[in-house]
Formats: structure tokens, C-alpha cells, sequence
């Protein structure tokens, strides 16, 4: 099963979506990545991001119609299906047993 | 485009529209609700600048990823395919050939596009230096002709932001002294239209001044709007925040004062806070209760800037006698009247009331109805549309307009014929492949279509280049600051039809690009082409690529002789003799407040100034004045002028200017005094009245005789301003001084005449400050010893008399930049592009060359043979450029200070660089392949 491999900006955009729960949108899930990665993530690419890994049936959004409490803006609510976490757990056990005895230069097991 | 703009977020628009181009559509509301949701809580944390900038780089960062994904949703399969289809198609065909070809088998044109696009991508991206030398100068050229077309288009086109129906405004002007139909109007004229022209359901004055923001760390001149209270009802535009003045408010009597913010102020100085309303902000030194914010981009109705702040008329502190002068007082006009259309009435029905009013007012005040020439004042009723601008104004800024959109367009014109011939030799190039898809069946349509489809690739991100060229060079306008106290924000926004005709331009110069190449790449002779040989120059006939060396010459002179005529008039009237020497020199104004200072009181102050700044250390000489030659100073200092028994030939239009100085003044400015003498400290309140004139003012009053001891009067209908009732006073001659320049650097020569500061009083003066070394070391001294008080603006901030004098070329000054670095930009396009197209054709002619030195021919007969045709086709398109800059040098002249329209040093600097850069660039490498052994390149087939 080819396809259950994810890239892995796709597999991060998955993960904050998992994280984030009912909070997920756009704005929320590019600002998980930045905080929890530190790499600068542009609207453009996460939108991207999303579609492709809608188009391959890991995910589902929902459009949310403007509500006054948030300035009547639209947002698109996504959430992760059955296959989608099935796939993140797949990538994610996988990047285990590659990692699995390595010593890395860059420590990758040391302080938080 | 604006349509979902949330008014109170700072988006920047250019970026927001860009944004909103590369997203897909079913993305894109979302995203920029995001991006906005964010940019709020940015601007929160971090400030509205560095919210700003990050949503720009989110943008920046956005357009790749954004236009892939749109290509990449258009390539999805189609509804009924099944889902994951596309990654089988794609496995099962390899390569974008296989795919392209797929694509034309299945006949979707969406799809044959996609695989032209993306073979394009791929082909281009093997010629990376051509890629970005054309998307660079491509956009360059679009991004010039963008922002001049910015330019015009916020002047002349746009639609104002705000006005609800603005098709029922109606503007009313007042006409002038000189008879110029489109003048303001007095508050007491006002009234009377309101109350007598029926078809007018409301209408509103406006007036425009400066009022100083305090309570921040250097005190800031707003351009404020003072209103009637209707104004926001009369014109539709609501606040989007808090509310718009209430009836009376701003009436004398009035508890509080109050003030609608404009939309930058507020962002700028108040962060975006919707909290500001109901706060106050300090204005002219007292508070003023902030009621609302309006909209972001409301531009005033007297010029295209955005005004900072609106006040009620007669609500903010100012001297009561000035107030009450400007509000009662017919003479006094300073007011744009706004009218609203009854539902069923017409402009028609309005005009005709108009003339019943101003025939009613004319017969009625016939002193304030009777202009200098002795006719009665009109009214003249113009729709909104037609009164965005002063109606003369806009005839002027027109031409200016199609100016600097003619010259950006040529340069745009040079990028693209450079583009062209590098896609003529990409197709030549690229005969064989193209060949090879003829013989396999590609059809002429189908291969021209695949040609333009690959120059879109490169003309599409060049007219994104261009946008931020464009947003560049825009920005740059906006900045650009004139050294003087009147705060100007042009407004000028890449809207959505600026943003349009980038995309037209960009969409234009690649259907001009890559249709040339097309045509002629499509035709290949198949068999000629696959052996290798097609390469043979048809001989006899003008090619594509001839012409577009005629073109490129052509439109490089026209903008080198357009630079250098402007260049040359610049000198030229810098040159012009000014009559006063601003060396060493620093100015500012001081402003007394009337209801302090009466003229005795005012006088006694100037003499203590002079003998305050004097004591301080450095300053070589103080004087002052009422106004300062070749500023905006001179504005108001005109009077009429009489003499008794002297004609001044009546039928001519003259205006006298004068000034009034203290004693040195016309030594330190060193304005020479031909006979008699200048003032002195005893020219005062107790002396007899007496006057400076210049020559043009004696010979036109007393031709042929001494005006020395003559006597004027004169009538100041401006007194009323300081406090002081107009009436005749006679003043004696006691000196003549030569002529200079008083209000503009070319203008005719005109009366002038100065009086004692000390005799002739004004309550604003200009204070010169001569330094002992240099006049940058008095501007410390001035903002020292002349500080603003109360609530005073300063009209010109302390600044050297120079750089005042320098506003005076400010238009000559900024259409020689302009065309100088057009001219510059232009001259290194066509010369690369005439030594490419020139090489281009050198080298396929080698093997001809090899030929005939072969059988004999001279290495020196072949050079020369070369260089003679191409310099045949740059003497061509040089005579062309002639044919077209002639003409066109003539509609500038009046803009040309002197210098003559078709002025030999411009016209042969242009053609002698011109010819060199074309005799280089035959030259170069016809050298280069006459040096090739001609059996070596025989033996290549």
C-alpha cells in the first residue's frame, strides 16, 4: 500500500489536525505546526497540504458559515477519518522502527 | 474586490488580491478569513507594521504552493472517474510528453492546456537565464506601466469610497476672481443654497485645513475636513466605527467639541483601537471627543488625499474673530458645497435654480458678486463623477497622465521586443522538435496554440513581478514629501482595475511576445528543418526579427530625446535668474493669534524677535516678512493696485503682488536695488507710507518717467484675514529695485512691490535667518527660537529658503527622473536586445560567411557587409523614432522652460548612442564569426 506512506509536511498537518480535535481550521492547525515545529508554514501551502490529503480520503472538513462571535469569518473545520489515522499511526510506527538503535549527531532522543 | 474587505482590519490590499488570484476557489474565502483572524491577533500583539509585513511574507509564501495546487485541482479527475484515478493515469504514463499527448487524444482543452503548460514548465526551466532575464525586464516594464496607470486611474477613475448613490452628489462652485467657473464658496452663499435651490435635498460645506494632533510625542499637522454636521448624511459614507456628527453639533454654543477619525490616523496612531471612540484626541490644543472612525480610503472632495480627521465647521478653537469673519462674511469663500438630488428632481431642474439664486445674490451684494473684471459671479452645478476633481485640474493631470503612460508604455513596448526575438530564436532553435510534431501529425493551430501557451508561462509571472514593481513605485509616490507643513497622503491603491490592467498588460505583452515566434515557428519547411539546414536567410524581405529591431530603435530615441529635453529644461530653469540669492538662508513662519495681538502689539513682538535671534550665536542677519518669493507664501498677498491719472491699460489681466518686509530685507536676499533707497527702522507706524517697486511696476504706471517719489494707492482685500478693515492707503515710491521671480521660476515679468513690515502689518510672517556659515546650522536655530504655540501650524517648518525654492521644479524635476531612468532602463533594453537579435542572426548566417570567404571573399568584405545590414535596420527605425519624437516633443513644449522642442543636442545625443549601440552590437559578433575557419564550419555538416 503505497499511498499509506505520507510526506511528511502532509503527516504534520495531519498530526496538528489529530491534535487540535474539534479546534481544527486552517488558522489553528498552521499555527499548531509553527509553534510545535518551528517551521514556517504558509497559508497557500497548507490549504494544499489539505486538499491533497482530502483527495486521498484521510480527511473531511466541514465549512462553517459565518457566526458574529468571529467577525462573520467562514472557516473550514477538518477532522481526521478512520483511514487517516490508521495511515498517521502507519507513517508514525514506521519513522519508529527507521529511528529504532540510531545514533544521530543531533541527539535526536535528548532534552524537551 | 473590496467587496469582503473587513474595514477594520489593515489587510494590505495588494497582497489580499494577490492572495485571493493564486488560491483556489473553494480555498480561498477560508484562507483569507484566516489570514485575517490572524493578522487581528497579530496586530494585537505585535503591532500593526510587523502584522503587516507578516501577512505580506504569508502571501509571498502562499503563491506557489497556491497556483500547483490549482493546477493540480483542474487535473483532478473529473466527477464519475473513480477517486484515485489520477494517480493511476499518472503512473501508467510517465512522462508530461505522454501525458500531453493523452491529452489531446481524450480532446479536453482543459487538459491539452494543462499539458502545454506543464511542458512549457519544463522546457523553460531548462533555459533558467533566459526564463529570468525575460520575466525581469517583462516585468519591470509591466510594473512601470501599472503604477503610471495607478497613478491616473486614482486620479481620474476610480470611484470614490463611501458615497451611497453617488450619482444624485452634486457639486456647486462659486466662480473665481479671474472668471474660472470652478471656484469655493462663502458660508453665507451656502445657506442661501440650501434654502433656495429646491432640488437640492441637503447639501453640505466643506472646507479644508490643517489642525495640529498634541498629546504625542512631536506635535503632527492632520489634514483635517471641517464639515457641516450633515456631511456623513449628505454623502452616505458611514463611520465603521461609532457614529457620524449629530445635528447642531459644531453649532456655536456647542458643550463639546468632537472628531470622526480617518481610517490611517486611526491605524497609525491609535494601533486600530476600537476603543478610541468616546476618548478624546487633542486638536489645536483642546480635546475633542472622538465620535467615529470612517471608513478606510474616504477621499476628500477637494484633492485626491485622504483627509486625517473631520470636524464640525466652527467646533475647533481658532481665533473668534477669524471664525466668525469666515462664516459671515459673503467675500470669504472657502467652502465646497455637496448637494444631494431630490429623488425627482434633475441636474437640469438644479442648474436652473442655480441661476435664479445667483442672479438674486448678484443684484443683491453686488461687492462680493463681482469678480475683478466686473462681472457678475455664476454658479456652475457639476455632477459627482465629473467633480472629483477641480474640473481644470483634471484636463491638466489627464495629459500628465497619458504622459507617463505613453513613456512606461514604451518601455514596455522595448521589454517585449526584446522578449519576442529571444522566443523567435527559441523557435528556431527548436525547428526540429517542432517539425517532428508536424510529421507525427500536430496540426498548425494546434502548435501555435502550444507556442502561446508556453510564452504565457513567462508573461504571467512577470506581471506578478510587475504587481510588486508596481506596489513598489507606488509606494514610493505616496512618500515622496515636499518640504513643507501640509501633511499629503495621496491615495493612490492598487484596486482591482489596476490589478485587472496588470493582468491585461502581462496577458497582452505575451499574446505580442509569443504570437510573433508562434506564427512563424508553427510553418516550419518540415523537410529542411530535419535534415538541420534551416537555417538559410531568406534574402529581400523585412523578417520578423528586422522589424523588431526597427521598433526597439525606434522606441529607444523617442525616450532618450524625451530624457534629454527634459534634462536639459531642468538645467535650464534652474539657470533662470531668480532674483533672490536663498544662499545661506533658513525660513520659517510665525503665526500671532489676532485676538492676542492687534498690529501695535504684533509689531512690538516682530522687533523683539529680530533682536532675540540676532543675539544668538552664529546668525549673521534676521528679517521678516509677510511673505517669501517663490513660495507658497506668495498665495494672498495679492491687492489692487491705483494710481490716479495713470492708465494701466485696463484690458489686460494683472495681478500686483507685494510683500512686506523689515528694513534689510532686500539686502540679505540680495534683490538689487537700482535707484533711491530701501527702508529703514524709521519707516514706521509714525512715518509716512512708503514703498519699493520693482522696474515692471514703474514702467507700467509712470512709462517713460521717474517713478521715484510717485505716489499708489493700494487696497489689501485680504486684511480681513488679520483682523483689519480693507481700505485704500497711499503709499510713496522711495525705491526702485530690478526685476525678479516671484511666484513661479517662468513666469512673465510681473508687478511687484514691497512695503515696511513695520507700516503694512500681517499677523503671519515668514522669519529668514542668515547664518554665518550655512543655512542647514539656522534650522536648529529656528526650531528653537520659533516655536509653534497653542495651537499654531506652522505653514513652512523651519527649512533652508533653497530646498523651498527647489518645490518650484518639482514637476520638471520629477518628469526628468522619470524619463531619465525610463530613458536610462530603455537604452540598456534596446541595446541588449539589438546585440541579441543582431548576434542571433550573425551566427546563422556563419556558414554563409564561411561560403564566401571560402571562394575568396575578404574577412574585412564580409565584416562590413554584416555591420551594413544591421545598421540599415537601426537607420531605419532611428528615422522612424524621429518621425514619432518630433510630434510628440512639440505637445511637451509647455512643459519645456525655454529649451526648444526639437533642440539639436537632444536629438543628436540620442541618435549618436543609439548608433553606437547598434554598430556594437552588429560589430561584436560579426568579428566573432569571421574569425571561425570557414572549412571548419563547412565540414560541421
Amino acid at each position: 500500500m503505497p499511498g499509506r506512506f505520507l510526506p511528511e509536511f502532509e503527516l504534520y498537518v495531519m498530526l496538528a489536525v489529530a491534535r487540535l480535535g474539534d479546534g481544527a481550521y486552517g488558522a489553528s492547525v498552521r499555527q499548531e505546526i509553527e509553534a510545535r515545529t518551528g517551521r514556517p508554514v504558509s497559508i497557500g501551502a497548507l490549504y494544499a497540504a489539505l486538499g491533497r490529503v482530502e483527495a486521498k480520503g484521510y480527511l473531511l472538513t466541514q465549512k462553517a458559515d459565518p457566526e458574529p462571535g468571529r467577525r462573520g469569518r467562514p472557516r473550514k473545520y477538518c477532522r481526521l477519518t478512520p483511514a487517516g489515522e490508521d495511515a498517521v499511526a502507519h507513517s508514525a510506527e514506521m519513522l519508529g522502527r527507521m529511528m529504532e538503535g540510531l545514533q544521530l549527531a543531533g541527539d535526536p532522543g535528548g532534552t524537551p | 474586490m473590496s467587496a469582503g474587505l473587513d474595514p477594520s482590519t489593515p489587510a494590505p490590499r495588494i497582497a489580499r488580491a494577490l492572495l485571493s488570484v493564486v488560491l483556489p476557489a473553494a480555498d480561498r474565502r477560508f484562507a483569507l478569513a484566516d489570514l485575517e483572524e490572524e493578522l487581528e491577533q497579530r496586530v494585537a500583539r505585535d503591532g500593526a507594521g510587523s502584522a503587516r509585513s507578516w501577512y505580506r511574507r504569508q502571501v509571498l509564501r502562499s503563491v506557489l504552493p497556491g497556483l500547483r495546487s490549482r493546477i493540480a485541482v483542474l487535473s483532478r479527475p473529473l466527477p464519475g472517474q473513480v477517486a484515485g484515478g489520477a494517480q493511476r493515469v499518472k503512473g501508467a504514463l510517465g512522462s508530461a510528453e505522454d501525458r500531453h499527448r493523452m491529452a489531446r487524444r481524450r480532446g479536453n482543452p482543459v487538459m491539452t492546456f494543462l499539458g502545454d503548460l506543464r511542458f512549457g514548465f519544463r522546457s523553460l526551466r531548462r533555459s533558467p537565464l533566459a526564463l529570468t532575464v525575460t520575466v525581469l525586464s517583462l516585468g519591470l516594464g509591466i510594473g512601470a506601466v501599472t503604477a503610471a496607470y495607478a497613478v491616473v486611474n486614482s486620479l481620474l477613475f476610480r470611484a470614490p469610497v463611501g458615497l451611497s448613490q453617488p450619482d444624485r452628489l452634486v457639486t456647486l462652485y462659486t466662480s473665481e476672481d479671474d472668471g474660472d467657473a470652478y471656484g469655493l464658496s462663502s458660508f453665507p452663499d451656502y445657506e442661501d443654497a440650501v434654502r433656495e435651490i429646491e432640488s437640492m435635498q441637503d447639501a453640505a460645506a466643506i472646507a479644508i485645513r490643517t489642525l495640529t494632533l498634541g498629546g504625542t510625542l512631536e506635535p503632527r499637522a492632520l489634514l483635517a475636513e471641517e464639515v457641516t454636521a450633515n456631511y456623513f448624511a449628505v454623502t452616505g459614507i458611514r463611520p465603521v466605527i461609532g457614529r457620524e456628527f449629530a445635528p447642531g453639533e459644531g453649532q456655536a454654543g456647542a458643550a463639546l467639541p468632537v472628531a470622526v477619525l480617518g481610517h490611517d490616523l486611526w491605524v497609525e496612531q491609535f494601533g486600530g483601537d476600537p476603543g478610541v471612540v468616546g476618548g478624546t484626541v487633542r486638536l489645536n490644543g483642546r480635546e475633542h471627543t472622538v465620535v467615529g472612525v470612517a471608513p478606510d480610503g474616504v477621499v476628500s472632495r477637494r484633492a485626491p488625499l485622504e483627509p486625517d480627521v473631520w470636524v464640525p465647521l466652527g467646533n475647533t478653537e481658532g481665533p473668534e474673530s477669524l471664525r466668525n469673519a469666515g462664516l459671515r462674511d459673503r467675500g470669504a469663500r472657502r467652502f465646497l458645497i455637496l448637494g444631494r438630488l431630490r429623488a425627482d428632481a434633475s441636474l437640469d431642474n438644479l442648474r436652473a435654480q442655480a441661476s435664479v439664486l445667483e442672479d438674486r445674490l448678484a443684484e443683491e451684494y453686488p461687492g462680493a458678486w463681482t469678480d475683478s473684471r466686473g462681472r457678475a459671479r455664476a454658479l456652475s452645478a457639476v455632477s459627482e463623477r465629473d467633480s472629483r476633481l477641480k474640473p481644470g485640474t483634471r484636463t491638466l493631470l489627464g495629459g500628465i497622465g497619458v504622459f507617463f503612460v505613453g513613456i512606461t508604455g514604451l518601455i514596455l513596448l522595448i521589454a517585449c521586443s526584446n522578449v519576442t526575438s529571444l522566443f523567435l530564436a527559441r523557435a528556431n532553435r527548436r525547428s526540429r522538435e517542432i517539425a517532428v510534431r508536424a510529421a507525427l501529425g500536430a496540426g498548425r493551430r494546434r502548435l501555435i496554440a502550444m507556442l502561446l501557451t508556453e510564452a504565457l508561462i513567462p508573461g504571467v509571472a512577470a506581471g506578478l513581478v510587475g504587481l510588486l514593481v508596481a506596489a513598489w513605485i507606488v509606494g514610493l509616490v505616496g512618500a515622496a514629501s515636499l518640504p513643507m507643513n501640509v501633511p499629503i497622503r495621496l491615495s493612490i491603491d492598487l484596486d482591482g482595475r489596476v490589478l485587472t490592467f496588470a493582468v491585461a498588460s502581462a496577458i497582452g505583452a505575451s499574446l505580442v511576445f509569443g504570437l510573433l515566434p508562434a506564427l512563424q515557428g508553427s510553418r516550419p519547411e518540415i523537410l529542411s528543418a530535419l535534415k538541420g539546414d534551416g537555417r538559410i536567410r531568406r534574402k529581400g524581405r523585412l523578417n520578423a526579427r528586422d522589424a523588431l529591431v526597427v521598433i526597439q530603435c525606434a522606441a529607444s530615441l523617442v525616450l532618450l530625446v524625451g530624457a534629454t529635453l527634459f534634462v536639459r529644461a531642468l538645467g535650464s530653469a534652474t539657470r533662470t535668474e531668480l532674483g533672490v540669492d536663498p544662499e545661506r538662508v533658513a525660513v520659517a513662519t510665525k503665526t500671532l493669534d489676532p485676538q492676542d495681538h492687534g498690529p501695535e502689539q504684533g509689531i512690538q513682538y516682530y522687533r523683539e524677535l529680530r533682536s532675540r535671534l540676532a543675539a544668538v550665536p552664529g546668525v549673521a542677519d534676521v528679517q521678516l516678512s509677510r511673505s517669501l518669493e517663490l513660495t507658497l507664501l506668495l498665495l494672498g498677498s495679492t491687492v489692487d493696485v491705483t494710481v490716479a491719472g495713470a492708465d494701466p491699460r485696463l484690458d489686460e489681466e494683472e495681478t500686483y503682488f507685494r510683500n512686506a518686509v523689515t528694513p534689510g530685507y532686500l539686502k540679505m536676499l540680495r534683490i538689487p536695488l537700482l535707484r533711491g533707497r530701501s527702508f529703514q527702522e524709521g519707516d514706521d507706524q509714525n512715518a509716512p507710507l512708503v514703498a519699493v517697486v520693482n522696474q515692471t511696476l514703474a514702467d507700467r504706471f509712470w512709462p517713460g518717467e521717474d517713478a521715484l517719489g510717485r505716489r499708489f494707492e493700494v487696497t489689501d482685500p485680504g486684511a480681513v484675514r488679520h483682523g483689519l478693515t480693507p481700505e485704500p492707503r497711499t503709499f510713496q515710491v522711495i525705491g526702485i529695485a530690478s526685476d525678479g521671480k516671484y511666484g513661479d521660476f517662468d513666469e512673465a515679468p510681473t508687478p511687484y512691490f514691497w512695503t515696511s513690515l513695520y507700516q503694512d502689518y500681517a499677523s503671519t510672517v515668514a522669519v529668514s535667518v542668515k547664518g554665518v556659515e550655512s543655512a542647514e546650522a539656522m534650522i536648529s536655530v529656528l526650531r528653537d527660537h520659533v516655536r509653534p504655540e497653542g495651537g499654531e501650524v506652522q505653514l513652512l517648518p523651519p527649512s533652508t529658503y533653497a530646498s523651498q525654492l527647489s518645490i518650484q521644479f518639482v514637476h520638471l524635476r520629477v518628469a526628468s527622473r522619470v524619463l531619465t531612468w525610463g530613458g536610462a532602463f530603455g537604452l540598456f533594453l534596446a541595446v541588449i536586445g539589438i546585440y541579441g537579435i543582431v548576434s542571433v542572426a550573425v551566427t546563422e548566417r556563419t556558414r554563409e560567411m564561411a561560403v564566401r570567404m571560402a571562394i575568396g571573399a575578404e574577412r574585412g568584405q564580409v565584416l562590413r557587409a554584416i555591420v551594413r545590414d544591421g545598421m540599415k535596420l537601426a537607420l531605419l527605425g532611428l528615422a522612424l523614432g524621429v518621425l514619432i519624437a518630433l510630434p510628440a516633443a512639440r505637445a511637451v513644449r509647455s512643459v519645456l522652460a525655454g529649451v526648444s522642442p526639437l533642440d539639436p543636442l537632444a536629438f543628436a545625443a540620442g541618435l549618436g548612442l543609439l548608433l553606437l549601440a547598434a554598430l556594437l552590437a552588429s560589430a561584436l559578433p560579426a568579428r566573432r564569426a569571421t574569425r571561425i575557419d570557414p572549412m571548419r564550419t563547412l565540414r560541421q555538416e
